[in-house]
């Protein structure tokens, strides 16, 4: 294994609580098996929280606030990542309009809600409402197992790292080796609070779905 | 060389060893450089956090000075947007004044065509409908914002709100919101760091504390290492010391290695091979002295009786009646075979009383060549017949040495003699002695090879006391005299097999050392 692999699954082990899932809080979620997909409703206000008057300050001054959210789709039992999927969201004022707005990224491109008033926007904003997660005859049927749950790791405003934030120079290699070690381990050891304004790593009670 | 014991036989207690302490002092100076290190990180940290603080607030409020700004834009566009369509209005209310305001559309579409960033413009009118030109294909909401203004157009003749309205749809600029939603990243990153600080500041702190403390385990164990290698050297040293002290003189320190402390061992066990070498020489002379002690007493309690029984003797022999021819043969093979003791008593008398007062030894400077020369002259040859020889080597280059001439003779006769001897009595034919001199730094050496049946392995240690001899006629004293003249010279004398099938003998005597001056 090459040395950045290495390093990057130390990163995301480190973000994943060292690789356990299970180990995460748990957070009701509703599972839905429509057609052929397996939808997810989870709601996670703690990402916005009231009482955060800068983040209010900087959604009401008309700045994107983006919310990323991973979802990751476990077998109980097994370890196996079964299927993983992320969404993207942003929230602002609208300073044209003196509204709220809740964009979320799709594949044909952004859909736009609007809202009057900002608490509407953040509860929008906050909650995933029947999130594809997979496809359903990715799965297994019954009510004695397979059980799945769902990892969701989602960061406001996650900080994307720079291609020159790492520290290699040119006129220094081996210093510039070292100072890429160094910032990793930082980075590592700073865990995942320290790449958002804010995080929520949580995971999904069980479901399993019902024979045919 | 015997090696040191493992047990220990310091009695020191375990804070009190050498080990101990360097260790403790090691882990001591390795906490403090560590414990320094980390108070000048932590400054070091603390420092650029709060000049990066402080920039951080500063760009802060850059940023947050410029949001007001952005709203005042946007706020002065929404009016721009205003007055246009107030404008428009009136223009195509005098427009309609003109002419017939229900059969012509010619002025919204000129107005659409005119002006760039109109997305559509509309007339509401009551009376006679909606009429509305667009360009939306060229600018999608999906893709542009849109800011929509809605202006009533005053007609005479209508009273207000009942009139024709006019709707008009802006395209909101994009770059407005691009630039401001570039400076909105750049101020949720600034924000992010100003967050993130603490966390970094305290993974600095794990990330020093933990390549400090690897490096202090591995300084640690280093150090143990190295103190354990030369302390173990020490507590050798010391125990072998020890044993020594109890008398135990063949024990030898086992250290290895080229520091002070291996040349310290070197030289503590060359010492105990010269110690020994001593003690055996004393020991050696102590014996050779209660031999001569003995050796004297012997010689005259048996010199005394001899004179009046050889009388007795000659007198037994002279009175001989001549009565029987029988009892005069008896008595004159009586008479004979008593001489002849006496006369082997008396030579060893003569022996042991030689060997009782050999003179002391009275060293003086003299050229070792001048030795040989001297002994070549006394000795001369081995005897008949003339296919014996004796082959004396002198030095090319003359050496001093501190010897008595006559006595350092003497041992080269006995040693010659020895040889031949020896070689008769087993029958050599002929017979070949050589005597050799060498010389090196500090010492010369005296050879002496031989032909002879030499000396077995188990004799070699013992051939050189007294009274221990192979011959049949042999008193065992021409080796130990020989010894006993080289140790008072100062130097030591072997015995091993030589280069000519018989015996080697090799004094090696010091070399004289000239005073400075």
């Amino acid at each position: 294994m090459k040395r950045r692999a290495f390093l990057g699954s130390i990163l995301v082990l480190g973000t994943l609580k060292v690789g356990r899932p299970e180990a995460l809080p748990v957070r009701k979620a509703v599972f839905e098996e429509v057609g052929n997909s397996v939808f997810i409703t989870v709601s996670l206000p703690s990402l916005f929280r009231r009482s955060d008057k800068e983040a209010l300050a900087s959604i009401d001054s008309g700045f994107d606030t983006t919310l990323v959210f991973q979802l990751r789709l476990w077998e109980i039992g097994t370890r196996a990542l079964v299927a993983e999927e992320s969404l993207i969201v942003k929230i602002r004022r609208d300073p044209w309009k003196r509204q709220y707005t809740v964009r979320t990224r799709t594949p044909s491109g952004w859909a736009k809600r609007e809202f009057a008033t900002r608490d509407q926007a953040l509860n929008e904003a906050t909650t995933l409402v029947r999130v594809r997660l997979v496809a359903a005859d990715r799965l297994g049927r019954g009510a004695n197992g397979p059980f799945y749950f769902a990892e969701v790791l989602a960061l406001r405003n996650p900080l994307v790292a720079e291609p020159s934030s790492s520290g290699g120079t040119n006129d220094g290699r081996a210093q510039g080796r070292d100072l890429e070690w160094f910032g990793t381990l930082v980075d590592v050891l700073a865990g995942e609070q320290a790449r958002a304004e804010e995080s929520v790593h949580l995971r999904t009670n069980a479901f399993y779905l019902l024979p045919r | 060389m015997t090696p040191a014991p493992s047990q220990p036989s310091i009695s020191l207690p375990w804070w009190g060893r050498l080990e101990t302490r360097v260790m403790a002092a090691l882990a001591m100076l390795g906490i403090l450089s560590v414990g320094a290190s980390a108070y000048l990180v932590h400054l070091a940290v603390a420092f650029f956090d709060a000049r990066l603080t402080g920039v951080l607030l500063e760009s802060e409020d850059v940023v947050e000075t410029v949001g007001p700004f952005h709203q005042a834009l946007i706020d002065a566009e929404i009016a721009g947007f205003e007055a246009r369509a107030r404008a428009l209005a009136f223009e195509l209310a005098l427009a309609y004044a003109a002419g017939d305001p229900g059969s012509s559309s010619m002025p919204l579409s000129n107005i659409l065509a005119r002006e760039p960033d109109l997305v559509a413009i509309e007339r509401i009118d009551p009376d006679i409908g909606t009429i509305r030109f667009d360009r939306e294909e060229e600018f999608p909401s999906s893709s542009f914002e849109w800011f929509e203004v809605t202006q009533t157009v005053p007609e005479r003749g209508r009273p207000e709100g009942e009139g024709a309205r006019l709707r008009v749809t802006f395209r909101i600029d994009p770059t407005i919101d691009e630039r401001y939603q570039q400076l909105g990243a750049h101020k949720q990153r600034l924000g992010l760091e100003r967050t993130m600080q603490a966390d970094i500041e305290t993974a600095v702190r794990r990330v020093f504390g933990i390549a400090s403390g690897l490096v202090l385990v591995l300084s640690v164990l280093a150090g143990f290492a190295l103190v354990r290698t030369t302390t173990r050297k020490a507590n050798v040293l010391s125990r072998a010391m020890l044993r020594v002290g109890r008398g135990e003189l063949k024990i030898r320190a086992d250290v290895r290695g080229r520091d002070e402390l291996g040349q310290l061992a070197e030289a503590f066990n060359r010492m105990l091979d010269e110690l020994e070498l001593a003690q055996e020489k004393v020991a050696y002379l102590q014996r050779i002295g209660a031999w001569q002690d003995m050796a004297r007493r012997i010689a005259h309690e048996i010199k005394n009786p001899l004179t009046p029984i050889q009388l007795a003797v000659q007198q037994l022999r002279e009175k001989d009646p001549h009565l029987s021819p029988e009892f005069t043969q008896l008595l004159r093979t009586s008479v004979e075979i008593v001489e002849d003791e006496i006369e082997g008593l008396r030579r060893m008398v003569v022996s042991f009383g030689r060997f009782a007062k050999m003179p002391e030894v009275r060293l003086e400077p003299v050229m070792l060549n001048r030795i040989l020369d001297e002994f070549e002259r006394a000795y001369g040859q081995l005897g008949e017949p003339e296919e014996h020889t004796l082959t004396i080597r002198r030095l090319a280059v003359d050496v001093e040495i501190e010897a008595d001439r006559q006595l350092l003779k003497q041992a080269l006769v006995n040693l010659v003699e020895n040889a031949v001897l020896s070689a008769r009595e087993h029958g050599v034919n002929p017979i070949r002695v050589d005597v050799i001199a060498a010389m090196d730094v500090d010492a010369v050496d005296l050879t002496v090879d031989d032909n002879g049946p030499g000396i077995a392995p188990e004799r070699l240690e013992t051939v050189f006391e007294p009274y221990e001899t192979s011959r049949k006629d042999g008193t065992g004293l021409g080796l130990a005299i020989v010894k006993k003249v080289v140790l008072d010279h100062r130097g030591e004398v072997r015995a091993s097999r030589g280069p000519l099938g018989g015996a080697r003998f090799r004094i090696r005597l010091p070399r004289r050392v000239r005073n400075a001056g």
